[in-house]
């Protein structure tokens, strides 16, 4: 005969621990699927602390900031204590903000303003008169010698832009106005190639390289091959040519001439010695730049056909030694340049400038001859939205173009 | 079935008791752990709400030194504006959900 006991108590018991274990899975699953927002949380607050950092480092309001110490935003919370690290790249700055050891944020920056001054157009009074001519338009303020403008007709072709209010017209000073320094030495000895301390690789053909790593300069022979983004400096003894094949982004060229080539599409900022020409239908993306340093009557800088160029085109000055004019800088008709265009020296302008234009000089030249102070089939227009080259001197901070890392 | 002579026996009262004691108590621990649990953490849904708005009040320009509540479905957000230095502002974001009691804290530069 069997006997069976009916535990009732055992039962139960066994029950309650089946219901606990359930609680406790529950209890798991919130943990698990709680993180994603707790870890939301502590990152979201990091961000912010490295989005503050680079907007104190752009007001310029501390000194202190890149101390190796690091800077306390919100004392007594050790947590938002950042460092700031500044490499200035070319006519930019490539900043790095850091939070403890695993945050950081590396930002390209750039000037809130183009100058002191806030025209579209400035030209230097040599004391004659200005005059605009045919489909040109000038949007925007404009500092002018004798502070008044004079519309011309050229072979016959009578002004048929929009008149410029009197209200619009300053008088310009007899100089440019004035640019950092220490960036003009930079730039300038990116041209000559001189000081620039970096570890130097023969044989690479292309590579990504970070901002927080060292500069790799790369020795080029004729022309440019491979890939390169990051912090690079391609540099040549020689005439250089950049390709439409290759592709560069934020990298930095030296050389005595460089020559982009036909459809070429990148962002690079380029530093000459002679001469720069940016070929039909090649476009620098933003933030590019092109750079001639000062002392070579010869120096050039030639903007051809449909040819695009958003950053910075600058022809840095020297004394005039010819007595005839020679042009350091020619933009054709269809080309455009979003962002500052600084001549000092002559300058034969067509096209499009979307930004600032300061010109030393302007001349036409045509087959018939040629015109003296004259701009001629230009569309110039401001743009109070633009990051700027850290070239004229100006107190309106920095502000960030792009987040690299 | 024939041949076969089964003898079973029952619980005693107190056993049934104890059980019917520890099976109240249990359930009633997990039913309010449960129910705690749900209105402590919120739903996933309102989460996504409360980081949206957070997104947004951090998108805003600042207008100025002050202070400001923004009600939402959820809950509110406190903004509070203050000088940090030239140009710049120090806001305070504060998130109070409605359900639960475990807000957050947001400090930032603008």
């Amino acid at each position: 005969m069997q006997s069976f006991k009916a535990s009732v108590l055992v039962t139960v018991v066994v029950i309650s621990l089946l219901m606990l274990l359930f609680v406790c899975g529950i209890f798991l699953s919130k943990e698990y699927y709680g993180q994603p927002l707790r870890q939301w949380l502590t990152e979201q607050q990091e961000r912010m602390w490295l989005d503050s950092g680079f907007r104190l480092y752009g007001r310029e309001t501390v000194g202190c900031l890149t101390d190796t110490a690091g800077y306390l935003l919100f004392p007594p919370d050790e947590r938002s204590r950042i460092r700031v690290k500044v490499l200035p790249w070319g006519l930019y700055e490539v900043v790095t903000v850091s939070l403890g050891k695993k945050s950081y944020s590396v930002r390209w920056l750039g000037g809130k303003q183009a100058g002191y001054r806030e025209e579209s157009l400035y030209v230097c009074d040599g004391g004659s008169l200005f005059g605009l001519a045919g489909s040109t338009n000038v949007r925007g303020k404009a500092a002018l010698p004798l502070g008044r403008v004079n519309y011309v007709p050229v072979n016959a072709e009578f002004f048929s832009g929009a008149a410029l209010p009197d209200s619009a017209i300053c008088r310009s000073d007899g100089n440019l106005p004035p640019v950092w320094e220490a960036a003009r030495k930079r730039a300038t000895d990116y041209c000559r190639q001189n000081d620039l301390s970096f570890r130097s690789l023969e044989e690479i053909t292309g590579a990504v390289r970070s901002f927080r790593e060292e500069t790799v300069g790369v020795a080029c022979t004729g022309r440019v091959e491979g890939d390169y983004r990051g912090r690079f400096l391609l540099y040549s003894s020689s005439i250089l040519y950049i390709g439409p094949a290759c592709r560069l982004e934020h990298v930095l060229v030296a050389a005595p001439s460089v020559i982009i080539g036909k459809g070429f599409r990148g962002s690079l900022q380029v530093f000459a010695r002679d001469t720069v020409v940016v070929d039909e239908g090649a476009e620098l993306r933003y933030p590019s730049g092109i750079f001639v340093c000062g002392g070579n009557p010869g120096r050039r800088v030639e903007i051809r056909d449909s040819s695009v160029v958003n950053g910075y085109v600058i022809v840095d000055g020297g004394e005039r030694e010819e007595l005839r004019p020679l042009l350091n800088y020619r933009q054709s008709r269809t080309a455009s340049v979003r962002g500052l265009v600084y001549v000092d020296g002559i300058a034969q302008l067509e096209g499009r400038v979307c930004g600032s234009l300061l010109l030393k000089e302007s001349y036409y030249f045509s087959p018939a001859g040629y015109y003296k102070d004259i701009l001629y089939r230009t569309e110039v227009s401001g743009n109070r939205e633009m990051v700027w080259p850290l070239w004229m001197k100006g107190e309106g901070g920095k502000e960030v173009i792009e987040w690299l890392e | 079935m024939a041949g076969i002579e089964r003898n079973l026996r029952g619980s005693t009262l107190i056993e049934t008791l104890v059980a019917a004691v520890v099976l109240l108590i249990v359930f009633t621990l997990t039913m309010e752990t449960l129910a705690h649990l749900s209105v402590e953490e919120g739903e996933p849904a309102e989460w996504v709400e409360i980081v949206k708005a957070v997104q947004a009040c951090y998108r805003q320009e600042v207008r100025g030194e002050g202070g400001k509540i923004k009600e939402y479905g959820w809950g509110k957000i406190e903004v509070r504006t203050v000088p940090y230095g030239p140009g710049l502002w120090q806001e305070t974001l504060t998130v109070v959900p409605r359900r639960g009691k475990s807000g957050f804290v947001f400090v930032y530069l603008k």
